[in-house]
């Protein structure tokens, strides 16, 4: 059989021969700690999401073993996600109440949808798509999720019961109105956790801080209930996770329980799709830089795909890639994605005998594990090189994170695509212009331009919609500069000309030949030679004036119109 | 003509007559069939003066949409609150322990009489508590573990099933048969006595032990609950009074033979139960624990 063929279908068997002793070695000892490491980010989020801590574990296990198996990366380590946790939550919150089992219904529903929606993106090769999505507002929507977080969970911190689900600003002021009912108790857990997560973050680098916090959280709240009693110390709990070892599911498309949800179903998987691409392939795409390894993005793209597929029928919410995680599983030295699959297993075992110890672990503990969580999303250094740039950067930033705060984070991810676009669009459409001066320039007049001359290099493209900008600098040449003599476009780096664009040159051409000057064109290759007869360029320029930097000229073969590259591109 | 008119302002005057005489706490017949709370046959007793007590609605007329699915998650929770409310359960009892017939029988702390009371004011607490907040104490003492969220899907489901168990009850009125059996004492009670009417009428089911009876199959649970012992109820817990005790023990025990012991002798079964050892008070400090006498003794 084709061995591409098997490659393909089994993309696993690429990295299968690889494995020796050594190999094997390093990677289970780097699944380990990746397993041990997911442990409390697996509660804290399933709590985002609306779901019992269970569904977090099964989440941070199944898959897992599916995109290590068909994902590209052989680094990259998926599990539950902090924004598409937050989107779920939101979206999912009108339709049920969290936890109940219409919750964990519609959640698992939305896994298969949006693993379809991933698998469609991969098939039909779109996966590149993700490489256009800007950086900056990635960075607004990553901010926005840290914001939303930290918001939602001052609420378990303070040992108070919130309805989450509500707008942001009416969270903020039930803050503002139910202060004075905080549990203190309650406080003086998290605010423990939260500064021992704090201290080990910045002085104990080497150490996982999300697990030191967790202990030391939960050792403050033990002392404080032997001291007072618990009952007095009165902090909510987890309580003990009924767990199975194979929790079959499936998603629900039945009228009765998918009709009234569908439309907001159908809206949040197209985000969750999007969100959770968009973040497994830039972290592909960072761990391939690090690793040295060459990524397929459409391989990553199927593997996301299938591992929310499959996640659904083993009660998984959607999951995408961690960055956090794939970080760490790279530093400890993974070699092969066999370290993924170790870490399932690993994290499987341990919550079977972590069981009792994890049913102790109060909410405001998760609470703080939050606060770093989030806080660890609000990247300052990079907002504030952001922030210090004038221009489109700045207002796209804070426009997406104003949006993702206050109208919710699947508005911040339409706006942003949008914004994305309107940005690359308007990226494009600026052609390069500069006018050159003393030698640059005379190396461009030709020999037949007697006099003053201009030389103005145009890089880029012009097409409709940057005609504009173009016919704003001729205009500014002619008049505020006073460059009236003899013209010499420079447009060896010009990739693309149209049909408008060439309108704005004659015009040019034909104003100079009035006054009695000439224009000369510099071109590298006959890649705009159709454009230039078709628009009659050449005819007004006259073939004199058509230079090629490679020392061809301009032949056309009359009866075919064919033009024959005279030898310039050697 | 005239016949006619006499005869519908006749009519008139009945109906509205009935509708007076028609109370439904005192016309409706008493007694509902529990289906899964265990032993079943034993607990289906006839109340002491029929027709007094409300009546829930029954286990067939759960509705058939989502309140009612809430509804019989609710009832799991309550009835099996070993396997359905292991998330928050500390302890080997279910909710059926002590709030007898799924919670429906008069004089055994009855769903029905408690939900149209709250939010109320408890001496326990020393503020108003909601039905919510007093759910989270029956966790937190009675099935001495942690107590569920206000808005975990645990509690909504309880909620919905005592919502749907009270259909009907009038709001703020102490309905007949809630709670316990009001108790008197005439001596001060005695635990010799005490262990001599616990050996004869409680311990062929509660065991010699007091240690109660698990399920034979696999099923997670007692089938007869432990009296005292790590598995039991705790300091807290208001069976842990004496009175309280006493009180539930004259309404409802031995099971199917309620109302045959007398008040002293109840309260003797009671004493003899609040010497035993069982879990802490977690509203103490563990020295208190340890080092003071617990509470709930006789007053």
């Amino acid at each position: 059989m084709n061995q591409t063929f098997l490659y393909k279908i089994f993309p696993f068997l690429r990295w299968i021969p690889m494995l020796d002793r050594n190999t094997i070695k390093v990677d289970v000892i780097a699944g380990i700690v990746a397993g041990v490491l997911i442990l409390p980010q697996a509660i804290a989020l399933s709590t985002l999401a609306g779901m019992p801590p269970e569904y977090g574990f099964y989440t941070a296990i199944f898959p897992v073993i599916i995109a290590s198996l068909y994902g590209s990366s052989w680094h990259a380590l998926s599990g539950p996600n902090t924004a598409m946790c937050i989107m779920m939550g939101s979206a999912l919150a009108i339709y049920a109440s969290d936890g109940t089992p219409n919750y964990i219904m519609y959640a698992i529903t939305l896994s298969f949808m949006v693993g379809v929606i991933q698998m469609m993106f991969g098939v039909f090769k779109l996966g590149i798509i993700f490489n256009y999505f800007s950086h900056t507002i990635m960075i607004a929507i990553v901010t926005g999720v840290g914001i939303i977080i930290i918001i939602q969970q001052v609420g378990s911190f303070l040992g108070l019961t919130m309805n989450v689900p509500e707008p942001i600003e009416d969270t903020v002021v039930q803050i503002f109105y139910s202060f004075p009912m905080s549990n203190w108790y309650a406080v003086f857990v998290g605010t423990v956790t939260v500064i021992s997560g704090l201290i080990v973050k910045r002085y104990f680098k080497k150490w996982p801080y999300l697990i030191v916090c967790v202990v030391i959280g939960m050792i403050a709240a033990k002392i404080l209930e032997l001291i007072f009693g618990s009952a007095t110390v009165n902090l909510d709990k987890l309580g003990t996770m009924a767990l199975s070892v194979l929790p079959l599911s499936a998603p629900d498309f039945s009228p009765e329980n998918f009709a009234e949800a569908a439309e907001g179903l159908y809206t949040a998987a197209f985000v969750l799709a999007f969100l959770g691409l968009m973040q497994s392939c830039v972290i592909a795409r960072a761990m391939a830089i690090k690793s040295g390894q060459n990524v397929n993005m459409n391989q990553e793209v199927i593997g996301q795909g299938l591992s929310n597929i499959g996640g659904s029928f083993l009660s998984c919410f959607p999951s995408c890639g961690s960055f956090n995680r794939s970080a760490s599983n790279l530093e400890t030295g993974a070699i092969t994605p066999l370290a993924g699959i170790i870490s399932a297993f690993a994290l499987g075992l341990l919550i079977f005998f972590a069981n009792p110890i994890i049913a102790e672990m109060p909410v405001t503990v998760m609470a703080g594990v939050l606060f770093l969580v989030g806080a660890g999303l609000i990247k300052v250094k990079d907002i504030k090189k952001l922030l210090q740039i004038r221009g489109d950067a700045r207002i796209m930033f804070l426009l997406c994170l104003g949006v993702t705060v206050y109208g919710g984070l699947d508005k911040g991810v339409f706006l942003g695509i949008f914004l994305s676009v309107v940005a690359y669009l308007r990226s494009t459409s600026k052609p390069e212009l500069d006018l050159f001066f003393g030698e640059d320039a005379e190396q461009y007049v030709p020999a037949n331009l007697a006099g003053k001359a201009t030389v103005l290099q145009i890089s880029g493209s012009v097409f409709f919609g940057s005609v504009h900008v173009l016919e704003q600098v001729l205009s500014d040449l002619d008049k505020v500069d006073n460059r009236q003599g003899h013209l010499v476009f420079a447009n060896e780096y010009l990739h693309h000309l149209d049909m408008a664009g060439a309108d704005i040159l004659l015009q040019e051409v034909n104003k100079r030949k009035k006054n009695g000057y000439q224009a000369a064109f510099w071109l590298r290759d006959h890649n705009l030679d159709r454009v230039l007869e078709n628009s009659g360029l050449t005819e007004a320029l006259g073939p004199e004036n058509i230079h090629y930097t490679y020392g061809c000229t301009l032949t056309v073969e009359k009866i075919t119109n064919y033009k024959i590259n005279n030898g310039c591109i050697q | 003509m005239k016949l006619q008119l006499i005869l519908l302002w006749l009519i008139l005057i009945s109906s509205i007559g009935l509708a007076q005489e028609l109370d439904p706490l005192e016309v409706r017949p008493s007694l509902a069939t529990p289906r899964l709370s265990i032993p079943t046959n034993l607990t289906t007793v006839p109340v002491v003066n029929p027709g007094e007590y409300f009546v829930p609605p029954y286990v067939e007329d759960i509705p058939d949409d989502n309140f009612g699915e809430l509804v019989k998650i609710g009832r799991n929770i309550f009835v099996n609150t070993q396997k359905y409310g292991k998330r928050y359960v500390g302890n080997g009892l279910n909710c059926t322990n002590c709030h007898l017939s799924e919670g429906r029988k008069a004089n055994a702390a009855p769903l029905w009489a408690a939900y149209g009371l709250y939010p109320m004011y408890r001496h326990k607490n020393k503020e108003v508590v909601t039905f919510e907040e007093r759910i989270q104490d029956c966790f937190k003492y009675s099935l001495d573990g942690i107590a569920p969220m206000v808005d975990s899907p645990e509690m909504e489901a309880l909620v919905a099933y005592a919502h749907w168990l009270s259909k009907g009850v009038p709001v703020g009125i102490a309905l007949p048969g809630r709670g316990f059996t009001p108790i008197k004492k005439t001596r001060t009670p005695s635990t010799e006595n005490g262990e001599i009417l616990y050996k004869t009428q409680c311990a062929i089911c509660h065991g010699k032990d007091g240690l109660g009876y698990k399920y034979e199959d696999d099923r997670p649970g007692y089938m007869f609950p432990p009296l005292w012992g790590p598995d039991s109820f705790n300091r807290a817990a208001g069976m842990n009074k004496v009175k309280t005790a006493a009180q539930f023990i004259k309404a409802n025990m031995p099971l199917g033979k309620g109302f045959t012991l007398t008040d002293d002798e109840a309260l003797d079964i009671g004493l003899y139960m609040w010497i035993q050892s069982r879990p802490y008070d977690p509203r103490r400090s563990i020295i208190t624990n340890i080092f003071m006498p617990p509470p709930g003794g006789c007053e």
